[in-house]
C-alpha cells in the first residue's frame, strides 16, 4: 500500500516534470548563467531575469511572448544597457554577458513545444556558457557545481527531445545519463591526456577590470603591507627540486619601487620603465657572480597582473602558460598577459649574485629626496655623509641605529599619515617591514647612496603532508637595495637587524596559525592540559595541511596539465613528440581506427552473407541478367509475382526457389537437405525468355 | 568550445569540452543501437474498397537474441509512411507495440505498402538513425463500388442445373451443417445443446433470389465494369441473395455468406 503510494506521488512528480519541462528551462538556465550574473552589474542581471521570467509566465499559461517588433526592440535595448555598461571595450566580460542575455532573449523566440531548433540552440549555447565559469575560477566545488547543472541541462534535453511522448520515469532518464556520462568519461580522459595542447593564445582579447584579489600592489604606503600580514590566503605554491635555500635566501622579488613623493610609493614613471624589455636570456649581463643554483616549479595563484613571482634572482624560467615573459628595467620578471588563471612555471634562481644597474638613470632617480617632507630624516643622512666617506659604513651605521635605538617590529604600529618616515624614525619608533623599508631608503638617499624599495614576499610554510611550500599574502614583504661603489645593488633587509625580544608576538605565522586554531572554538580548549592542545594542534595541522595538499595535486596534475606533462606521459609511454607531431600522430591513429572498424564491420557482413544468401543473390542476378529490374529490397514475395510473370515457363522452378528460401529464412527449424535443395535449383535454373 | 579551451589552455574547459564530445559520440551509438534488432511485421489487414483508407496494423517486436537474452528496450522510435505524420512508439521488451497506419488506396489489387521510414532520435536528439523498411503485406483491395441499379442478372435457377432449394429467411425448410458465414440467428442451438454440432437452420422464402451476376453482360471499360460488380455483390450480400460471379476468367459458384462475398470481391481486385 505504501508502495503504491509512493508511485502515485513518483507518477505525479514526473507529470509535473513533463508537463513544466518548459518551465523548468528558464530556472536551470537562470541558475546557469548564476556564476557569471553575479559578478556583473546588476542591470545585466535584472535583464537576464526579466527575459527569463517572461518566458517561465508564458509557459505557466499566463502571458504572451513578444511579437517580432517588441523582440527587436528589445534586442536594441540590450545591446545599448551592454554599451551602457562596457563601453565600446569588447572584452571576455562583454562577450559573457552579451551571451547570457542573447540566450534569456532567445527563450522568447520558443514558439511551442516542437520548436527544437531554438531549444537545442539554447541548450547548447547553456553548455557553452557552463564551460566558461571555469575561465575565471578551477576548484573543484565550480567543477561540483558545473556536472550539476550540465546533469540538469541533460535531463532538459532529454526532455525536449522525447516531445510529444511523456517523459519515462525518472529512474531510466537518471540510468541513461548514468550509462552515458560513464561511457563518455573514458573518451574523455583519453582526449584530456592526448589531445594535443597547443601553446600560445589563438587571440586575445583586451583585458578587463577584473575585480582585484588582496595581494600586493604596486603602491605602498604606511600600513599598506602589513594590512596583507592578517591574509591566510594562498599567494604561490613551490616544489623545490632539492631543498629549500636557507631563510635569508628566501626573497621572492616583486615591484620594484623608485618613486615616492614621501608617503606613497610607487614604481618609476612607466614612460621609462615600457622601453626597456629585458629578455630572459640577456639576463646573464645584468648578474655576475651567480652562485648557488635553485631550480623549483611556482604554482602562482591568479592575481589579475602580470608579475611572475620567483627567489632574486632567476636566470631560466620556462611554462606552458606563460608567455613572452620578460624583465623590465627593475630587474622584474613579468608575463605579457595578466594573469587570470592558476599559472605554472618552471625557474632557476641564483641565490648568490651580484646585480649591476642597467642604466646610468636608474641610479640617478634613485637618489631623488622628495622636496619638504621627511626634513628630519634628510638631515639624519646628510649628517652621516659628513662625518663618514663610506658608503659601506653609511649603511652599517644606519643599521645600527634601527637595532639600538629601541625599535620595534609590529604588525600594529598605528597611523602614521604625515611626515612618515620622520614619525617612524623619531617618534614611534614602531613599524611593520614597510616603514623600515621606505625609511631606510629615504636615509640612503639623504647621505647620497642611491637606494629603492623592493616588494614582494619573503620565507616559505613548509606543508608535511605534500613535502612542499606555501607562501601566503601574510608573507608579503617590502625591502631596500642600495647601489654600492658603483657597482652594483645590494639587498639590504633592515627588519633583520630588529633583536628578537623586539620582535612582537604577532609576526611569526606559527602565532597567525594558532590564533585560527583557537578561533575554531572548541569547546573546552581551555580546559585541556598543555600537552593535549599540542596534540589537537598537530592534529589539526595536519588535517589542514592535508586538504591543502589535494588542493595542490589538483592544481598540478588536473588545472597544470598542459604540454610538457602531456610530453613526460608521452615519453613515459615511449613517444617523442612535439604538439605538431601529436596533431598528425592523432589524426592517423583516429583514420587507422576509422580503417579497421569499417573493415572489420565489413568482414562481418562478408560472413553473415552465407551460402544461402549468395545463392539468392545469384538468383536475383541471373532474372536480373534476363531482362528484370529486380532491388534487394524488394520482398521474395515481390520477386516471385514479378518473375513468374516474366518467365510462366520456369514459374515453377521460381516458385519452388522462393518458398524454399522463405522456408530457410523464417520457418522455426531449417531442414539441411532444404538447404541443398535450394542450392542445386539455383543451379541449375534455366530461364526461358521466350514467352 | 574547443577554441576557448586552447585559447585559454583551460584544462577544466578542456575536459568539459572532451566530456561533451565523448557524451556525443556515444549517443550516437545509442541512438543507432536503439534502432537495431527490431522486428517489424504488418498484421492481419481487413481488406477495403479502393479509395478507402487501409488501415494497417504495424507490429514493432524486439527481436531477442537467444544466445545473449538481454533485455533491450526501444524508445521513441518513429514510423513514418511516405508524406504522413511520425508516429511515435516505445517498444519494450518482449511487448508487441502496435501502431495503427492510414494508408490511402487507388489502386485495386494485391496492397503495395509503400516503403516506411523508422527512425530514431532517442536519447539525446543529437543524432538520428533511420532506415527504409519494406514490408510484405497481404492485403487485398476491392474495386471501387458504382452504383447500378439497372443490371438485370439472370436467374440462377436455370443457369447450371443446380436447383437447391432457394435458401430465404421467411420459411423453416430444414436443417445444414454449419458453414463459416451462417447468420448466428440461425444456427440450431438447441441441437447444438444436445451436442449434435452446429447446425444452421435453412429457411425458403419467396423473396428469395438466385442469379449470376456476370461480367460480360455490363457495359463500359474493365474498371467500370468492375466497380458495378463490386457493387452488386455487396448490395446482393446485404439483400441475402444467393449469387455466383462470372468472370472471363473465372467462375464463382452460386453461394452466400461473408467468406463467398470475400472471395468474389477479391476475384474482382485481382482480375
Amino acid at each position: 500500500m505504501q508502495k503504491r503510494r509512493d508511485d502515485n506521488q513518483i507518477n505525479k512528480l514526473l507529470s509535473m516534470l513533463n508537463f513544466s519541462s518548459n518551465s523548468l528551462l528558464p530556472i536551470v538556465l537562470l541558475i546557469t548563467m548564476l556564476p557569471h550574473l553575479y559578478t556583473t552589474s546588476v542591470i545585466i542581471f535584472l535583464s537576464c531575469v526579466f527575459f527569463l521570467c517572461w518566458f517561465f509566465l508564458h509557459s505557466s499559461g499566463f502571458i504572451r511572448l513578444p511579437d517580432k517588433f517588441l523582440i527587436f526592440v528589445l534586442i536594441i535595448l540590450s545591446i545599448i544597457i551592454l554599451n551602457l555598461e562596457y563601453g565600446f571595450v569588447f572584452s571576455q566580460k562583454t562577450a559573457l554577458s552579451l551571451l547570457c542575455i542573447m540566450v534569456s532573449l532567445k527563450c522568447l523566440e520558443i514558439k511551442n513545444d516542437g520548436d527544437r531548433r531554438n531549444i537545442f540552440l539554447i541548450i547548447f549555447l547553456a553548455y557553452f556558457i557552463l564551460a566558461t565559469h571555469f575561465l575565471y575560477s578551477q576548484g573543484i566545488s565550480l567543477l561540483i557545481f558545473v556536472m550539476i547543472d550540465g546533469l540538469f541541462l541533460s535531463l532538459l534535453l532529454i526532455a525536449f527531445n522525447r516531445k510529444p511522448q511523456p517523459l519515462l520515469s525518472l529512474e531510466h532518464n537518471f540510468n541513461l545519463l548514468g550509462q552515458l556520462f560513464l561511457k563518455a568519461l573514458p573518451i574523455a580522459i583519453i582526449l584530456f591526456l592526448f589531445f594535443p595542447r597547443i601553446p600560445g593564445p589563438l587571440w586575445s582579447l583586451p583585458d578587463d577590470g577584473q575585480t582585484g584579489t588582496t595581494g600586493l600592489t604596486d603602491k605602498m604606503y604606511p600600513g599598506s603591507v602589513s594590512k596583507l600580514s592578517a591574509s591566510k590566503e594562498i599567494a604561490f605554491r613551490v616544489d623545490f627540486k632539492k631543498s629549500p635555500p636557507a631563510a635569508d635566501k628566501l626573497y621572492w622579488r616583486g615591484p620594484v619601487l623608485n618613486h615616492t613623493d614621501g608617503f606613497l610609493w610607487s614604481q618609476s614613471p612607466s614612460k621609462h620603465r615600457m622601453t626597456k624589455k629585458i629578455q630572459v636570456s640577456d639576463i646573464n649581463q645584468f648578474i655576475s657572480n651567480s652562485k648557488q643554483a635553485v631550480s623549483y616549479t611556482v604554482t602562482l595563484e591568479p592575481h589579475q597582473k602580470q608579475w611572475l613571482f620567483s627567489l632574486e634572482m632567476p636566470v631560466k624560467i620556462s611554462g606552458d602558460t606563460i608567455n613572452n615573459f620578460y624583465f623590465n628595467h627593475d630587474l622584474q620578471l613579468l608575463n605579457k598577459n595578466k594573469i587570470h588563471q592558476l599559472t605554472q612555471y618552471q625557474v632557476t634562481s641564483m641565490t648568490d649574485f651580484k646585480l649591476t644597474s642597467v642604466s646610468h638613470n636608474e641610479q640617478l632617480e634613485s637618489l631623488i629626496f622628495p622636496d619638504k617632507h621627511n626634513l628630519k630624516t634628510l638631515s639624519l643622512g646628510r649628517q652621516w655623509r659628513k662625518k663618514i666617506n663610506n658608503d659601506r659604513k653609511i649603511i652599517a651605521t644606519a643599521l645600527d641605529y634601527y637595532r639600538h635605538n629601541d625599535f620595534y617590529y609590529t604588525k600594529n604600529p598605528g597611523a602614521m599619515t604625515v611626515e612618515p618616515s620622520d614619525q617612524f624614525l623619531f617618534e614611534k619608533k614602531r613599524g611593520f617591514c614597510e616603514h623600515y623599508a621606505s625609511s631606510f631608503v629615504l636615509l640612503m638617499r639623504a647621505a647620497g647612496i642611491p637606494a629603492r624599495v623592493v616588494t614582494g614576499y619573503q620565507g616559505i610554510e613548509k606543508n608535511e603532508v605534500g613535502n612542499y611550500y606555501i607562501v601566503r599574502q601574510s608573507n608579503a614583504h617590502a625591502w631596500a637595495e642600495v647601489w654600492l661603489e658603483n657597482k652594483t645593488w645590494i639587498r639590504i633587509d633592515p627588519t633583520a637587524v630588529i633583536p628578537a625580544d623586539h620582535i612582537e608576538a604577532d609576526i611569526f605565522d606559527t602565532n597567525l596559525e594558532r590564533l585560527s586554531f583557537s578561533s575554531l572554538n572548541i569547546p573546552n580548549l581551555t580546559r585541556l592540559s598543555s600537552q593535549q592542545k599540542t596534540a589537537l594542534y598537530n592534529l589539526w595541522k595536519t588535517v589542514t595541511q592535508s586538504i591543502d595538499n589535494l588542493k595542490h595535486n589538483w592544481n598540478n596534475w588536473i588545472l597544470g596539465y598542459d604540454q610538457s606533462k602531456q610530453n613526460l606521459l608521452l615519453s613515459l609511454m615511449g613517444i617523442q613528440a612535439d604538439w605538431q607531431n601529436l596533431i598528425i600522430l592523432m589524426v592517423s591513429g583516429m583514420a587507422v581506427i576509422f580503417i579497421t572498424l569499417k573493415a572489420i564491420t565489413f568482414y562481418k557482413q562478408y560472413r553473415k552473407t552465407d551460402k544461402v544468401y549468395q545463392f539468392y543473390l545469384t538468383f536475383i542476378a541471373q532474372l536480373n541478367h534476363a531482362g528484370m529490374s529486380i532491388k534487394l529490397s524488394d520482398t521474395p514475395y515481390q520477386i516471385k509475382d514479378q518473375a513468374i510473370k516474366t518467365f510462366p515457363r520456369s514459374a515453377s522452378s521460381i516458385k519452388l526457389i522462393i518458398d524454399h528460401y522463405i522456408m530457410i529464412r523464417y520457418a522455426s527449424q531449417t531442414d539441411k537437405e532444404l538447404i541443398k535443395d535450394f542450392i542445386s535449383r539455383v543451379k541449375q535454373l534455366k530461364l526461358n525468355n521466350a514467352v | 568550445m574547443l577554441a576557448a579551451a586552447i585559447n585559454f589552455n583551460n584544462s577544466l574547459v578542456f575536459f568539459f569540452t572532451f566530456l561533451m564530445v565523448g557524451m556525443g559520440i556515444i549517443s550516437m551509438h545509442m541512438t543507432q543501437q536503439n534502432l537495431l534488432k527490431l522486428q517489424l511485421t504488418i498484421a492481419h489487414v481487413p481488406p477495403v474498397f479502393c479509395r478507402q483508407n487501409l488501415s494497417l496494423p504495424l507490429i514493432l517486436l524486439h527481436k531477442k537474441n537467444p544466445v545473449t537474452n538481454i533485455d533491450i528496450d526501444h524508445h521513441s522510435i518513429a514510423v513514418q509512411l511516405w508524406g504522413k505524420d511520425l508516429l511515435l512508439t516505445d517498444v519494450f521488451n518482449n511487448e508487441k507495440s502496435i501502431l495503427q497506419l492510414h494508408c490511402p488506396t487507388t489502386q485495386r489489387g494485391n496492397f503495395k505498402l509503400p516503403a516506411l521510414t523508422i527512425s530514431s532520435r532517442y536519447p539525446l536528439g543529437l543524432f538520428r538513425a533511420w532506415s527504409n523498411v519494406k514490408l510484405h503485406c497481404n492485403a487485398i483491395v476491392y474495386p471501387g463500388q458504382s452504383i447500378n441499379k439497372t443490371y438485370q442478372p439472370k436467374s440462377g435457377a436455370g443457369s447450371d442445373g443446380i436447383s437447391p432449394e432457394g435458401r430465404g429467411f421467411d420459411d423453416f425448410s430444414g436443417f445444414k451443417s454449419y458453414q463459416q458465414g451462417d447468420s448466428l440467428k440461425h444456427i440450431h442451438w438447441k441441437a447444438y445443446a444436445r451436442e449434435q454440432g452446429l447446425l444452421s437452420k435453412t429457411f425458403s422464402g419467396s423473396t428469395n433470389h438466385e442469379y449470376w451476376l456476370d461480367y460480360n453482360e455490363l457495359s463500359g471499360d474493365t474498371e467500370s465494369r468492375l466497380s458495378q460488380l463490386c457493387y452488386l455483390i455487396v448490395q446482393a450480400e446485404q439483400k441475402g441473395d444467393r449469387y455466383g460471379l462470372i468472370l472471363s476468367n473465372k467462375t464463382i459458384q452460386i453461394s452466400q455468406g461473408q467468406k463467398h462475398q470475400h472471395q468474389c470481391l477479391k476475384a474482382l481486385a485481382l482480375f
